[in-house]
C-alpha cells in the first residue's frame, strides 16, 4: 500500500484554507505552495478562493438548491455532533472543519477500531461525496497558492482512496442528491440557469471565472451580477453559443470525473454520469436554439 | 509526475515544521475555526497581529500592526470579554471584539461590547477632576487637582469617623462590576456605609430565591436544559444577554422547548415555542396552576421532595394536629394548592387555559433539565415580586431541577471569588439609612428611599459618593433626589465617581473622573453556565506599555487626561485618611513587601493570583510567566466545571464532633468549618442555641452538606418569613399586585416600565454613539384596541398620568404589547438642564423649573436634541428623538417584605393637551411624600415582629454583616 497524509498534513491543508493569519506563509513553506508576498496579498486570494469562486461547503455541491445549509449540510453535522465536534455555532459543512475532523480520525484509527470506522464514513460520505469536482473548480479558478493547494488536496485525497476502499454503495449524501437535470422540461431559462447552478443536479461546477472564460470565448458584454443573472444574460445575448459552449464545459468536467471513476467507484460514476447527462441534455438545447434561430432567420 | 514516495516527503516536511513550530512556543494547528472561514487572532499573535485596514479616499489596504491586550466589558453585570485592538505605533486603542480566551462569552459579545470604543473617544468624557464653582446644581465647574479632591475627601472622612459620625459617610453604587474591593475597603473604614441600587433592580427576584435555598441568586446550564423557562426577558436583554442567549440558542438547536412569560413580544419571545403574555403580575398564579398539575397529576420528583424540602418542619410548625409523615405532607401540598386550577390562573392572567395547560404538559415533560430564571421585570414590577422567583423555583423543586444537568443552580456554585488581602473586619455600626427597622426582610438597602428618609429628619450625609450610578436619573421620584442633592445642610459633600456625565453628576461638589472598562482594573466572576471562572479588567494601555518594557505604577500615566480608576483611587484616599495609621485603617493598605508604602495594585491582584485562584499558578508556570503576568495576557483563567448536586455531598465524620441534630435533621458541630476556597457570596445560618455551627443536614441517616438555609433544606416553607412578621407568605403563594385589576379604576391601566433594550447602557448609552443610533427612543406601546378606544394614532404625542404628575411621549400602536396593557422602555429620556456651561451629546437640552413642591422638566423646544456636534459625526445623526424620563413621575413603591421598589404603574393615557412636547414632565412632590407614607404603612418593622431582638435575620446575605451588637434592636425601641 502506497503512504496516506500524515494527520498534521491533513491539519495543515485545514489550516491554510482558513482566514489568513500570519502563520499562513509558514503553512505554505511546508507544503511547498507558492506564497503571496504580503498579508494584504494573502487575504486577496484567499477571498477569491473561498468567498468570490468556490464557497467551500459540502452543501453548495450536495444541497437541493446549491446553496449554504439545509439537509446536506444538516446531515454532516449530525455526523460531526456525533464525533463529538462542536458544530453549533457555525455553519458544520465547511470544509476545514471536516478536513480538521477527519485529520483526527485518521491519527486515531490506528489503535480505534471505531475511529476507523468513522474515518471510512467520513472521507467516503462528507469528502469524497463532492470535493473531487469542487477541487477543479478552486483549481481553475483561485489564485495561488490555493490553485496548487486544490491540486494538493486532490492528490492526497485520492491517495486516501488506497487505504479506504470506495464503499459499494452510493453514499446518502448521493443517494439524497436532487434528481438529474431535466433542461427540456426547464419552465424558463431562469429555472434552467438556477438548475445548472446545482452541482449535485448538473454534475458540473460554474465559478465566476468559468463564466467570464465564457464571456471571453463568446465576446459577450460581462455583467458583474449573481452567476445565474450573468449566466441568463449570456443565453439572452446569445442562446446557441452560450449553450454549445456550457455543453463543451459539461464534457470536459465530465471526462475529468470519468479519470477519477478508477479511484473513487460508485462516488466517481455519479458525477461522470450527471455531468455527462448535462452536456448532452445541453447539446440538445443548443441544436433546438440553432434551429429557432435560423428558422427565424436571426443571426 | 509526482515522485514515488512524495506524500512520506510531504508528511516529513510537515513533522519537521510542526516541530520548528512548537520549539517556539508557538500552536502548530490552532483547530478549526468555530464561526466559519473568520477564526479569532491566536494568542501567541497577540503581542503582534497584523490586520488589514482601507486607506482613506485610496481603494487600497494597509497593514496595520496591533498589540492585541483582553480587559472585560463594563457595561452591564455580565463581565464578557473583550480585545482592546492597541495600535503599536501610537499605543491607543482602535477598537474592541470579543476574548476567545474568555470562559463565559467565548470571543462574543452584544453591541454594548465593542462600543466600549465611543465611550472612550467620547468627545464629552469628563477628562479632569471637577470642583463645583456655584450653588450645587447650577452647572459651574473648576478644574482641580486629585490631590485637593483626596485631602478634601480624607479630612472629611477622618473628621467623621473621629468624631463617631459613622453612619454619614456612604457609598452609593450602581454597576458594581467588581467582586469584593470596595466593599473591604469599607470594612477598613469601619462603616456600615455601602447602600447598592439592588432594592429598585433584583432584590425581588434575589428574595423568592434566597427563602428556597440561601443562594440568592439563580445560575442557568441553559445549554443542556431541556425546558427553558424565563419569566420576562430582563436577562436575556439586558444583564447576561450574550452568554445567556449563544446557550439559549445552542439549547434549542438541540431541540429544547423555550417558554418565554412575558406581558410584551421581546427580541426572546420572538424565539419561543411559547409565548405567554399575561396580565402584569399574575405570574405566580400562572406558576402554581403549573404546580398544582404537576402534584396532582403526580408528575413531580416524589424521593427529590422527599429528602429535600423542609416539609417536617412545616408540618411540625404549621399543621401540628396531622402526623409529620412525608405522605401527610402530599395530602396537604395537593390541597395547598387545589384552587389553582388553569380556570383560576387563566382568569388571572388573560391567558388561555389551553395555552396555560400546554405550558404545563412542557413542563411536566422536562424532568430534572428545567431551567428556569426570573431576575428583574415581573418580581421587580409587582407588590409581592418576590413570590414571582418563589412560586417560578417551586417548579425546579418539584422536578428536582436544582443544581444537575441542564437545571437552575445557585449563582454561589458558579461564581468565584477569590479571598483578597485586605481584610478588616466588619463593622461595628448599623447603619439605619440604609436597613431601616421598617424593613427587616429587605433584601439590600432601601437606597431608594434615602431623600424621604433625610427629609424627615433620620439623619444627614456628610460625604456621599455616587459610583457608576446615576439615582436622580434611575430611582423613582427623581425630583426628591434633586431637592435632597441640592441641600447642603443634609449632604455635606457630594462626590460624583462617574466615567461619563449625567443628571446626577450636575448636582456634586466634585465630579471624578473614572475609567471606561478598557482604564481600570476589577476582578469578576459571573454565573453565566455549568462552569467558574474568573475575569479581570484592566487599563490595556498600561498592560501595552508593560508589554513593551515600562513600568506603570499609577493609571492616570497612561489614561487620558487625569482618567484614574477607582481601586488606586480608594487606596490612596485609605491611605490619606489614616496617615499615621492611628486609627487602625492605613494597615488594611499597606504593602505587604514594603512595609510603609502602600500596597500597589500589581502586589493586590498579583497576591490573590499567587493565592486564592485555583489552577492559575499552574497555568501561569506551563507558560512560563507570573499568574499576575498570565492575567494580563489573556484577561480570564477557567476554574474548571462545577459539580453536579453538591448539596448531596456526605460530610465526613472528622467535621462532626460534638453532633448534634435538631428535630428536623440540622446538624450542628464544634468542629472548625473546612476552609472555603470559593468566597461568592454564601449565606452562614445560625448557629444553634449551644454556639455550634450549621454543617449539614441529615437524610435518611447520613449528614449531607444541604443548602445554606436555616433548616439545610430547600425551604418551602420559610420560618424566617413566618418569624419576622409574615406567616401567611411563609409558602410560596400568590399575592395580588398592587397594579391588580381589582385595584385600577376604570381607566386606568398599568404601565410597564421595567423593560430592557440588548443594545443599551442603563444610563451610559447616551454616550454610545453607535448604540444611540440603534436606540434612541422610548415610546409608549399600546395595543391597536386600546388606541383606537383612546383616540391615539400610531406617533401620536399622549400624555401618561402617574401618582405623582404625567410624562408626555409618543405612542408605538403594535401588537406587541396585550391588550390593557402600555409600556415604555427603560434607558430613554436622558437630559441636562439650561444653564449648565457643556452641552453633551444625545441629551435634551431642558429647562428646569419648580414652584415650590410643583417641579417640571421641558425640552427647549428651539434646540434639536441632538444638535449637530462638531466632527465628522455631526452629519451622522439622522434621528432627533431622545425618548422621555418617565421615573420622574413615579412614586417610591417599597414592597414591605423585600424592600424591592414596585416598578409598575398605574397610569391613565390620553392624547397630549397643545403645547405638550416629548419628554415633558410634571411631578407635585407633595404626592411623592404621600406615596412614600402609603406603602410605608404596610411594613412590619423589627421592633414589633422580631424573634430574637435583632435588626435582622442574621442569616440573610447582606454585602457589609456588621458585628452581632450592632445588630442588636437599639436600646430605645427595644426596651
Amino acid at each position: 500500500m502506497s503512504a496516506t497524509a500524515s494527520a498534521d498534513l491533513l491539519r495543515l491543508l485545514a489550516a491554510i484554507a482558513e482566514s489568513p493569519s500570519s502563520a499562513h506563509a509558514d503553512y505554505a513553506r511546508a507544503l511547498g505552495l507558492a506564497a503571496p508576498a504580503t498579508a494584504a496579498d494573502w487575504q486577496v486570494a484567499h477571498t477569491m478562493a473561498f468567498i468570490e469562486q468556490c464557497p467551500p461547503f459540502a452543501s453548495t455541491m450536495l444541497g437541493e438548491g446549491g446553496q449554504i445549509g439545509g439537509a446536506a449540510a444538516a446531515r454532516v453535522a449530525d455526523f460531526r455532533a456525533l464525533l463529538g465536534a462542536e458544530v453549533e455555532t457555525a455553519p458544520p459543512d465547511v470544509l476545514p472543519a471536516l478536513l480538521a475532523d477527519y485529520a483526527e480520525l485518521v491519527e486515531r484509527a490506528a489503535s480505534d477500531a471505531r475511529a476507523a470506522h468513522a474515518r471510512a464514513a467520513m472521507l467516503w460520505e462528507h469528502l469524497l461525496s463532492w470535493v473531487m469536482p469542487y477541487l477543479d473548480a478552486v483549481n481553475r479558478s483561485a489564485p495561488a497558492p490555493y490553485d496548487g493547494w486544490a491540486t494538493l488536496m486532490r492528490d492526497v485525497l485520492l491517495a486516501e482512496t488506497q487505504a479506504v476502499a470506495p464503499p459499494d454503495l452510493l453514499p446518502l449524501q448521493l443517494r439524497m442528491a436532487p434528481p438529474a437535470l431535466d433542461l427540456a422540461h426547464a419552465e424558463s431559462v431562469d429555472a434552467a440557469v438556477r438548475a445548472l447552478l446545482v452541482p449535485a443536479a448538473s454534475g458540473i461546477v460554474l465559478t465566476r471565472v468559468d463564466l467570464t472564460r465564457a464571456v471571453i470565448a463568446l465576446e459577450a458584454g460581462l455583467i458583474q451580477n449573481s452567476r445565474a443573472f450573468a449566466l441568463g444574460q449570456l443565453v439572452t445575448q446569445d442562446a446557441p453559443a452560450t449553450l454549445d459552449w456550457l455543453a463543451a464545459e459539461a464534457r470536459d468536467q465530465a471526462i475529468a470525473r470519468m479519470a477519477e471513476i478508477e479511484s473513487l467507484g460508485v462516488v466517481g460514476q455519479f458525477w461522470a454520469d450527471r455531468a455527462h447527462a448535462t452536456a448532452e441534455a445541453l447539446d440538445d438545447l443548443a441544436r433546438v436554439a440553432s434551429a429557432r434561430r435560423v428558422s427565424s432567420g436571426a443571426h | 509526475m509526482k515522485p514515488k514516495n512524495w506524500i512520506a516527503a510531504l508528511n516529513a516536511r510537515v513533522s519537521a515544521f510542526k516541530s520548528e513550530t512548537e520549539s517556539q512556543g508557538k500552536t502548530f494547528y490552532p483547530g478549526a475555526s468555530r464561526i466559519d472561514l473568520a477564526s479569532f487572532p491566536p494568542k501567541e499573535h497577540w503581542d503582534d497581529w497584523i490586520a488589514l485596514e482601507p486607506v482613506a479616499g485610496t481603494g487600497k489596504r494597509q497593514e496595520k500592526h496591533y498589540m492585541l491586550v483582553p480587559t472585560t466589558c463594563f457595561n452591564c453585570e455580565s463581565a464578557c470579554g473583550l480585545l482592546a485592538y492597541v495600535d503599536r505605533e501610537t499605543l491607543e486603542v482602535r477598537k474592541f471584539e470579543g476574548n476567545p480566551e474568555h470562559a463565559g462569552s467565548r470571543g462574543r459579545n452584544c453591541a454594548k461590547g465593542p462600543a466600549t470604543i465611543n465611550q472612550v473617544t467620547d468627545p464629552d468624557r469628563i477628562l479632569y477632576p471637577l470642583k463645583r464653582a456655584g450653588a450645587r446644581g447650577e452647572g459651574q465647574w473648576t478644574r482641580v487637582s486629585w490631590d485637593e479632591v483626596l485631602d478634601t475627601l480624607a479630612e472629611r472622612i477622618r473628621k467623621a469617623i473621629v468624631e463617631k459620625r459613622h453612619r454619614e459617610i456612604m457609598y452609593h453604587v450602581g454597576r458594581p462590576g467588581e467582586d469584593g474591593f470596595t466593599e473591604d475597603i469599607l470594612k477598613a473604614w469601619g462603616v456600615d456605609g455601602h447602600n447598592s441600587h439592588t432594592n429598585i433592580c433584583s432584590s425581588s427576584g434575589r428574595a423568592g430565591i434566597q427563602y428556597w435555598m440561601g443562594y440568592d441568586r439563580p445560575s442557568n446550564d441553559f445549554a443542556n436544559a431541556e425546558v427553558i423557562l424565563l419569566t420576562s426577558s430582563h436577562l436575556e436583554a439586558g444583564h447576561y444577554f450574550n452568554p445567556h442567549a449563544q446557550r439559549i440558542m445552542e439549547a434549542k438547536k438541540r431541540g429544547a422547548r423555550l417558554i418565554v412569560v412575558d406581558v410584551r413580544m421581546s427580541n426572546t419571545s420572538t424565539h419561543a415555542d411559547h409565548w405567554v403574555s399575561p396580565y402584569p403580575g399574575s405570574e405566580p398564579a400562572i406558576f402554581l396552576a403549573v404546580a398544582r398539575h404537576l402534584i396532582e397529576m403526580k408528575r413531580y420528583n416524589r424521593e427529590f421532595v422527599r429528602r429535600w424540602w423542609n416539609w417536617h418542619e412545616y408540618m411540625t410548625a404549621e399543621r401540628p394536629d396531622e402526623p409529620a409523615t412525608f405522605e401527610a405532607f402530599e395530602k396537604v401540598l395537593g390541597e395547598l394548592y387545589a384552587d389553582y386550577t388553569f380556570e383560576y390562573a387563566a382568569a388571572e392572567s388573560q391567558v388561555p387555559v389551553a395555552q396555560i395547560e400546554a405550558v404545563a404538559e412542557t413542563i411536566a415533560g422536562a424532568g430534572t433539565k428545567l431551567c428556569t430564571q426570573n431576575w428583574r421585570s415581573a418580581a421587580a414590577g409587582n407588590l409581592g415580586g418576590w413570590q414571582v422567583s418563589r412560586t417560578l423555583f417551586l417548579l425546579n423543586a418539584l422536578l428536582g431541577a436544582i443544581g444537575v444537568e441542564g437545571s437552575t443552580y445557585p449563582n454561589g456554585w458558579t461564581k468565584f471569588v477569590g479571598k483578597r488581602p485586605i481584610n478588616a473586619g466588619h463593622p461595628e455600626h448599623w447603619n439605619d439609612l440604609t436597613f431601616p427597622l421598617e424593613y427587616p426582610l429587605g433584601m439590600n438597602e432601601m437606597s431608594f428611599l434615602l431623600p424621604h428618609f433625610l427629609k424627615e429628619g433620620r439623619g444627614t450625609l456628610d460625604t456621599y459618593f455616587t459610583r457608576v450610578y446615576n439615582p436622580v436619573w434611575t430611582n423613582p421620584g427623581g425630583f426628591d433626589w434633586v431637592e435632597m442633592l441640592s441641600d447642603e445642610s443634609k449632604i455635606g459633600l457630594h462626590a460624583a465617581l462617574t466615567p461619563t456625565w449625567n443628571e446626577t453628576a450636575y448636582f456634586a461638589d466634585f465630579v471624578l473622573p473614572m475609567g471606561h472598562s478598557s482604564e481600570r482594573h476589577d476582578l469578576v466572576s459571573t454565573e453565566t453556565h455549568n462552569e467558574n471562572w474568573v475575569t479581570f479588567r484592566q487599563p490595556v494601555a498600561r498592560a501595552a506599555r508593560e508589554r513593551l518594557g515600562e513600568t506603570i505604577t499609577d493609571t492616570r500615566e497612561v489614561n487620558p487626561g487625569e482618567v484614574w480608576e477607582e481601586n488606586e483611587f480608594w487606596l490612596e484616599l485609605t491611605w490619606r485618611i489614616d496617615p499615621d495609621g492611628s486609627l487602625g485603617i492605613r494597615q488594611h493598605v499597606e504593602s505587604m513587601s514594603t512595609p510603609g508604602e502602600r500596597l500597589s495594585l500589581d502586589e493586590y491582584y498579583g497576591w490573590i493570583f499567587d493565592h486564592s485562584i485555583p489552577g492559575l499558578p499552574d497555568k501561569a508556570e506551563a507558560e512560563g510567566v507570573t499568574p499576575l503576568a498570565y492575567m494580563r495576557r489573556y484577561g480570564n483563567v477557567s476554574i474548571g466545571a462545577v459539580g453536579e448536586a453538591l448539596y448531596e455531598n456526605e460530610i465526613p465524620p472528622e467535621q462532626l464532633e460534638d453532633e448534634h441534630v435538631d428535630p428536623h435533621g440540622r446538624v450542628y458541630t464544634r468542629a472548625a468549618a473546612p476552609p472555603q476556597v470559593n468566597g461568592a457570596p454564601t449565606p452562614n445560618p445560625e448557629p444553634d442555641a449551644e454556639g455550634r455551627r450549621p454543617a449539614g443536614v441529615a437524610i435518611d441517616g447520613t449528614v449531607r452538606a444541604g443548602f445554606p438555609t436555616p433548616s439545610g433544606r430547600l425551604e418551602f416553607y420559610s420560618s424566617t418569613l413566618a418569624q419576622w412578621g409574615w406567616p401567611e407568605v411563609a409558602l410560596p403563594t400568590y399575592i395580588k399586585s398592587h397594579i391588580h385589576r381589582d385595584k385600577l379604576a376604570a381607566d386606568q391601566m398599568p404601565l410597564i416600565p421595567t423593560f430592557r433594550l440588548p443594545t443599551q447602557i442603563h444610563t451610559r448609552g447616551a454616550n454610545a454613539k453607535w448604540l444611540s443610533e440603534l436606540a434612541h427612543n422610548n415610546p409608549v406601546w399600546i395595543h391597536p384596541q386600546d388606541a383606537e378606544h383612546k383616540g391615539i394614532a400610531d406617533g401620536q404625542r399622549i400624555r401618561v398620568e402617574t401618582e405623582l404628575g404625567f410624562f408626555v411621549a409618543e405612542a408605538w400602536v403594535t401588537q406587541g404589547i396585550r391588550p390593557g396593557v402600555v409600556a415604555c422602555s427603560h434607558h430613554m429620556g436622558r437630559w441636562q438642564f439650561t444653564g449648565s456651561t457643556d452641552h453633551h451629546q444625545r441629551t435634551m437640552e431642558t429647562t428646569l423649573a419648580h414652584d415650590g413642591g410643583h417641579w417640571s422638566l421641558r425640552p427647549v423646544e428651539h434646540k434639536q436634541p441632538l444638535a449637530p456636534q462638531s466632527g465628522p459625526d455631526a452629519k451622522r445623526v439622522w434621528w432627533t428623538a431622545v425618548g422621555v424620563h418617565q421615573n420622574l413621575t413615579f412614586g417610591v413603591h417599597p414592597d414591605p417584605v423585600s424592600g424591592q421598589h414596585c416598578w409598575h404603574q398605574a397610569v391613565r393615557v390620553r392624547p397630549a393637551e397643545p403645547g405638550d412636547v416629548p419628554g415633558q414632565i410634571h411631578v407635585d412632590l407633595e404626592k411623592s411624600d404621600a406615596v412614600y407614607r402609603e406603602w410605608l404603612a404596610m411594613t412590619r418593622p423589627a421592633d414589633r415582629v422580631s424573634p430574637d431582638g435583632t435588626r435582622r435575620p442574621g442569616w440573610l446575605l447582606r454585602p457589609l454583616k456588621p458585628t452581632a451588637e450592632a445588630c442588636k434592636l437599639p436600646d430605645s425601641v427595644s426596651s
